[in-house]
């Protein structure tokens, strides 16, 4: 059995070597010259609130009568919030988030959506996944097209690790190498390992599909070393929730040395049509006790530096609630990064509620702008298609 | 053993006999396939091979039933309810869940019980067909008796009539539940229903219709409620909404019923759904021109759903020889469709259902609204290790753990008794290839040792990659 103070050394060995290796090392690699800079190694935790989180009722602007008119039965009071401006305040069940805030290791970024905002789930979160303009249709995901630019070399076990609701999204198409896991992934390595392989090349997509997940479980059993992830344990109380189990494996999985740049995580349920109240606490406080039990995890293990978590969700929701206790489809919301090399603070403007747009909040910033964040400044890639400054939301 | 015998005879008879306008082997097969649950038993070929193609089709199609066969399940006759006002205490609202979980585990093995003993399996491809596109969710919904009604409706209507289908479907208690329809009130509107009702039951998303044309239709089904009493249907006069709508830019005082016979006058609904089945029972890859065809016909036809599957099937894209074997089964039609294989004297029926959730198709409870969106989304990689779990312990015939991903030989096992095709196939001359032919759309991917005997040889054709296709 290892002990967390063992792997918390080695590991912190290994990022010392490694970063002063860095640079020369991918140099002196032959084929790697255009991907000198990129850094794989840094991680990207996508966390998708799965439904459409209504952003009124998380970043609260509590002074503004408006917002009290609107919501008679859903505002949160004044002495409800916790303050965080003058105007605006976290809904209570963030308070988990609080020490993150006040290390300046947590952003919100207010009002994120893009033009012509379409108010379906299912379209909705296709644009977020593929970075499209919203009457654009496009095949990959936003991170399997950065892989056109520079793609993780063979020895990180998968390109992404999906430990949330199993979809592609973000890693549809190119190639891109996705693998998941439930919350046993030594088991599940330890049966891909006896995966037979056969003939790979064939003409039929469905069989060339089911070829290809096959040999990337496969590859990736044989790269990620089962007894490391098996043998591991992370410190901290994760919530006893399907999320809380999420964060936890993308913790053991961090702390056992995994190469991965992506891991996706999910949370469903904010399509709060009715009884919101109870519901979107009950998300965001699950939420919010994950991501500050893993944060304090990876920085007991020395690797908070190395990790940028980030939300996102296919739209907020309807500024004035329904009579069902409830708000139907919106626009715009607040989403958040977390990590020790993010700049703390807020981004972006709280969206008017004296000004709307066909009933709906208008957006300040574009969701783009954090992924062109996400791919400059911390993976170091070129991003040349994304048109949007990035954010200077890391540093 | 039947199973042995049937295919040896199958074989033989194609080669011997064969009437020139009758079926090949290949298009018995692949019609039986796509119809059914992706495999089909050689009495099944056997009995359609002499056949014109059109005839096997038309015997097919008038297979199909409007009732299971199955007995109603127990709970149908004290249907539960939810506890209302002074009947809400911590006990009751208890026994309520306990009362939930069961309804819901007797609900789920009575269809898969329905699913594996039909004679009609196209019947029930249709049914998981419809629950697909108009999802309910047996989570949310949570009383078994509503989710059971909305099965009926469609099975009543599997290639009946789709415009009733609709109607019946939109005003049934599961959906009322489920979209929140219930508690959509005059004044302030829960738009839930109309927005999935134009997007994922008719139009298509972003089709012809505006987000102002999702506002006045939930204004329009303003009304519509569930009688708490009855568990039925009722328009709620009080709470309707009965001012003018405008919706496709006709205005009216439109309620429900009138928003559904806009919606269905529309061209839209009918290619929507033809590209739907299309994609269902021929190919990932839409065919415009035929598409279009069938959708006029279906239109034309008040919107008649045997003649619009008549109409995919007799098309000239679901008999091109190309696109078989071009789809993944989905976990119902991989196992379903293998039990349908053996005889089974005791279904393990509740131990298919717990298998069918872990390969991602917990029927009576989809994902999302959208449904399953299944083919490539069926396989990940923990699918994939348990789809090739399945094949193992189905083999073993006797066992069946209560945990496949884990392959915990500690977990439960429970014995059914299956008689196997197993020994006397190679005994009585059945050869390797008549063996795939029946159990694999095309040529085997994985090289394995085929000189194995009998259970060996099945065993590595259904662990073959190419039996995960239909």
């Amino acid at each position: 059995m290892q002990t967390v103070q063992t792997i918390s050394r080695r590991t912190a060995l290994r990022r010392i070597v490694q970063s002063s290796l860095l640079t020369s090392a991918a140099l002196a690699l032959p084929g790697q010259a255009c991907a000198a800079n990129v850094d794989w190694d840094k991680v990207v935790v996508l966390l998708e609130l799965k439904g459409g989180n209504d952003g009124l009722n998380t970043v609260v602007p509590f002074t503004d009568p408006i917002y009290r008119k609107i919501r008679p039965t859903l505002a949160l009071a004044q002495d409800q919030v916790i303050n965080v401006t003058e105007q605006l305040g976290f809904n209570p069940v963030l308070a988990p988030l609080m020490p993150l805030w006040k290390e300046q290791q947590m952003a919100t970024i207010l009002g994120v959506g893009y033009p012509k905002p379409n108010l379906s789930h299912f379209r909705g979160i296709d644009i977020w996944h593929t970075a499209s303009d919203s009457e654009e249709y496009l095949e990959q995901g936003w991170i399997s097209r950065l892989f056109s630019e520079s793609r993780p070399e063979r020895h990180y076990g998968a390109d992404a690790i999906n430990l949330g609701r199993r979809d592609q999204g973000p890693l549809a198409g190119n190639d891109a190498r996705l693998i998941s896991f439930g919350s046993k992934p030594e088991k599940i390595l330890s049966q891909a390992g006896k995966l037979k392989l056969g003939e790979t090349s064939t003409g039929n997509p469905a069989l060339k599909h089911l070829l290809k997940v096959r040999g990337d479980l496969k590859s990736a059993a044989e790269h990620i070393i089962e007894r490391k992830i098996a043998d591991v344990t992370v410190p901290g109380k994760f919530p006893e929730t399907n999320l809380g189990a999420q964060f936890e494996t993308a913790a053991r999985l961090l702390s056992a040395g995994v190469k991965v740049p992506v891991l996706k995580l999910s949370i469903g349920g904010f399509d709060t049509h009715i009884e919101q109240r109870e519901t979107q606490d009950e998300l965001l406080s699950d939420m919010a006790t994950s991501i500050a039990v893993f944060a304090d995890a990876l920085k007991k293990i020395g690797l908070w530096n190395n990790v940028v978590v980030m939300s996102y969700s296919e739209f907020g929701r309807r500024p004035l609630e329904n009579d069902s206790l409830g708000t139907d489809h919106g626009t715009s919301s607040p989403q958040f990064l977390f990590g020790g090399r993010v700049r703390g603070g807020i981004y972006g403007e709280q969206p008017s509620l004296a000004e709307f747009e066909n009933n709906n909040l208008k957006h300040s910033i574009h969701f783009r702008s954090i992924y062109a964040a996400v791919a400059r400044d911390w993976w170091s890639l070129k991003a040349a298609h994304f048109n949007e400054q990035p954010l200077h939301l890391i540093s | 053993m039947k199973w042995a015998k049937q295919i040896f005879a199958a074989a033989l008879f194609c080669v011997i006999s064969g009437p020139a306008d009758a079926l090949t082997f290949e298009q018995a097969r692949h019609l039986l396939a796509r119809t059914g649950f992706g495999l089909a038993s050689p009495a099944e070929i056997e009995a359609i091979l002499p056949l014109g193609y059109e005839q096997a089709v038309d015997r097919i199609l008038d297979g199909v039933k409007t009732e299971a066969t199955t007995p109603v399940p127990e709970f149908m006759a004290t249907p539960s309810s939810r506890p209302r006002g002074k009947e809400k205490t911590a006990e009751n609202r208890k026994a309520f869940r306990r009362l939930v979980n069961s309804d819901k585990k007797a609900l789920k093995s009575w269809w898969v019980r329905e699913m594996v003993t039909t004679a009609s399996p196209f019947t029930e491809h249709m049914v998981l067909f419809w629950h697909n596109h108009f999802v309910s969710e047996m989570r949310k919904v949570k009383l078994g008796n509503m989710m059971y009604q909305q099965n009926a409706i469609f099975r009543k209507q599997a290639l009946g009539n789709f415009a009733t289908m609709v109607r019946d479907v939109s005003k049934g208690p599961a959906m009322l539940v489920y979209l929140d329809g219930n508690k959509n009130k005059r004044g302030k509107p829960n738009e839930n229903f109309a927005r999935e009702f134009l997007e994922l039951f008719t139009m298509g998303e972003g089709q012809g219709y505006t987000e102002q044309d999702i506002k006045e239709a939930a204004r329009a089904f303003t009304g519509w409620a569930v009688n708490p009493k009855t568990g039925k249907f009722v328009f709620n006069k009080k709470q309707h909404d009965t001012d003018r709508k405008t919706i496709f830019g006709r205005s009216g005082n439109f309620d429900g019923d009138d928003v559904i016979d806009l919606v269905l006058s529309r061209d839209r609904p009918a290619v929507f759904i033809i590209e739907k089945l299309w994609q269902e029972f021929v190919s990932q890859k839409l065919d415009s021109v035929e598409i279009h065809k069938i959708a006029d016909q279906f239109r034309g036809s008040k919107y008649n759903i045997r003649d619009a599957m008549k109409g995919i099937l007799m098309s000239k894209g679901f008999r091109q020889p190309s696109v078989v074997g071009q789809l993944i089964k989905s976990p119902v039609e991989l196992i379903i469709g293998s039990f349908r294989l053996t005889e089974i004297e005791a279904l393990p029926a509740s131990r298919v259902q717990n298998q069918l959730r872990q390969l991602g198709q917990d029927i009576l409870d989809p994902p999302d609204v959208k449904g399953w969106r299944g083919h490539q989304n069926w396989i990940t990689s923990e699918t994939i290790l348990k789809r090739e779990q399945f094949a193992n312990f189905f083999m073993r015939g006797v066992r069946l753990p209560g945990d496949l991903a884990m392959a915990d030989d500690s977990m439960g096992q429970e014995k059914y008794s299956a008689t196997w095709p197993d020994k006397l196939i190679v005994e009585k001359g059945a050869d390797v290839a008549s063996v795939s032919r029946h159990l694999l759309s095309h040529q085997p991917s994985l090289q394995r040792s085929t000189n194995g005997k009998n259970l060996n040889l099945i065993k590595n054709l259904i662990l073959d990659p190419v039996y995960q296709l239909k």
